[in-house]
């Protein structure tokens, strides 16, 4: 395939995923907008400096006045706010003038909200496992972030469900005592899962930050899980296998993720193994012609499996 | 509905992976729980607490003597008072409930050395000191680890376990914490509360 070929694969993909008609398409390339586009980076600047501003603004009132605060005037300045930055993005994006607004408010509810309920829950709880808290804050934001997404269908509302589902998850197997290898391998290969999903949706742009999350968090659980036990080797086959579905599913933090593991676990076994019969030295060299060879072959992969399909 | 799990394969397979986990959590532990019959007898069990505004000039233990709890004295020592105090709790595993049964140390501490004295707080009560209950149930510290591979699998033996009163595959952990009264770092078992079965909640 060509870089043409490739580059119409891509207009297709994005097309069918945002229902993108050729009357649409071709109404865009028609279009002289580049005053447009200049007044609209400038719009949408000052827009996010403004919400900055705002966000630092609350910041730094709630910090000069907290410890004046009572608990009620506490859980409002923190909930109350990020539970009234959430109507007003679902009222902005009501509107077309103000669905811009919309993305910064969730953001600033994302973050509020969740500390709300744990000041909430730390000025009226009666003692207790503080895990508990933080697994009730994680299903209320998860919920809300779920159904918001399920109605709106903001990439940045699948972000959020996603994060608070995986912290929702992790805190409740916490809770049950399973070992931290467990649940970071299976959130770990979930988190890939859904990367992928999303990588074939309109959401693509948040599908590369999970690879990278997901790759990570199952490669190192992985490792610890494998580590000093007879299936220790079955590591490096599992990283190599990564490479490839990184190149299939076309994502570069998976395969920076996969190749770092990969040059990881060489630097470690040739370090346990080699060490102390070859000398360091020649184990230094062999981990550098490792790294040498490993380095390129992920750049070749990216160049060519990867870069020219984004 | 065919057509959209094909075409979203991987999407229900990434929501699906937690949620398997919590179908074998609930297979391999809470299950076996509940179809077996719940412990019939309370845990008796002490912790020691330091206690800054303690100052005790003579330490104690428990200790049981033909089923009845006794607190026996050690020597007096007035240059090194102890700061620490013994709680006394009892376990309620069906209830999954800890109660602490006070008593007065100001009294034990009055005693001679090497004296033993029968709290009247416990008068009355029955205790079996061996480690598996009249019920089965046996009480197993957080060194366990052999629960399977299910159990190795899930929990990883020692890490979190905890101090349990085990039955077969049928478990009940004793709370790591009751209000601050204490943590279970140093608990010490005592026996079994076999003078009357505990009756389940309904």
């Amino acid at each position: 395939m060509t870089d043409r070929d490739d580059a119409l694969l891509e207009i297709t993909k994005l097309a069918r995923n945002h229902g993108l008609t050729l009357e649409d398409i071709r109404q865009a390339l028609t279009m002289p907008d580049k005053q447009k586009q200049s007044s609209g980076i400038v719009a949408r600047l000052f827009s996010y400096i403004g919400g900055i501003f705002i966000f630092a603004g609350i910041g730094v009132f709630i910090s000069m006045y907290w410890r004046d605060f009572n608990s009620e005037a506490r859980i409002l300045v923190t909930l109350g706010v990020g539970f009234a930055a959430y109507i007003l993005a679902l009222v902005c994006l009501g509107d077309k003038n103000y669905q811009r607004a919309a993305t910064p408010l969730f953001l600033i509810s994302a973050i509020l909200q969740p500390l709300g309920i744990l000041v909430m829950l730390n000025e009226y709880a009666m003692g207790g496992d503080r895990r508990y808290g933080i697994l009730f804050m994680t299903a209320y934001m998860l919920l809300q972030h779920g159904l918001t997404f399920w109605a709106r269908q903001r990439s940045l509302l699948a972000f959020g469900a996603i994060f608070f589902g995986a912290a929702f998850f992790v805190t409740l197997f916490d809770i049950w005592d399973f070992k931290p290898n467990l649940i970071s391998t299976v959130i770990g290969a979930s988190l890939l899962c859904l990367a992928y999903a999303l990588n074939q949706s309109r959401h693509a742009a948040i599908a590369g930050f999970w690879y990278f999350v997901g790759s990570a968090m199952f490669l190192w659980a992985l490792f610890d899980l494998v580590k000093d036990t007879s299936q220790e080797i079955v590591y490096l086959g599992i990283a190599a296998l990564m490479i490839f579905l990184s190149t299939w599913v076309r994502s570069r933090a998976m395969l920076f993720v996969s190749t770092l593991a990969m040059l990881g676990y060489i630097g470690y076994f040739t370090a346990e193994h080699f060490a102390n019969t070859v000398g360091w030295p020649i184990s230094l060299v062999i981990i550098g012609i490792a790294l040498f060879c490993l380095g390129s072959l992920a750049v070749r992969l990216n160049n060519k499996y990867i870069k020219q399909a984004l | 509905m065919k057509k959209f799990i094909r075409e979203n394969l991987v999407l229900i397979m990434g929501i699906s992976l937690p949620l398997v986990l919590v179908l074998l959590f609930f297979l391999t532990s809470v299950l076996p729980q509940s179809l077996g019959t719940p412990p019939q007898y309370e845990l008796l069990f002490s912790v020691v607490r330091y206690d800054y505004q303690t100052a005790a000039s003579r330490d104690f233990e428990f200790v049981v003597h033909d089923g009845v709890l006794k607190a026996r004295t050690g020597k007096n020592d007035s240059h090194n008072p102890t700061r620490y105090t013994r709680k006394l709790l009892v376990f309620n595993a069906a209830n999954d409930a800890v109660r602490e049964i006070h008593y007065d140390q100001g009294r034990i501490s009055n005693m001679a050395d090497q004296s033993e004295i029968v709290l009247p707080e416990t008068q009355g009560m029955k205790i079996d000191t061996s480690s598996r209950a009249p019920d089965g149930y046996s009480f197993e510290g957080p060194s366990y680890g052999n629960g399977g591979l299910m159990s190795e699998l899930f929990f990883g033996g020692y890490r979190n376990q905890g101090y349990r009163i085990v039955k077969g595959k049928s478990a009940y952990r004793v709370p790591s914490s009751f209000g601050d009264t204490y943590s279970a770092g140093n608990l010490q078992f005592i026996g079994w509360l076999v003078d009357k079965q505990v009756k389940r909640p309904e």
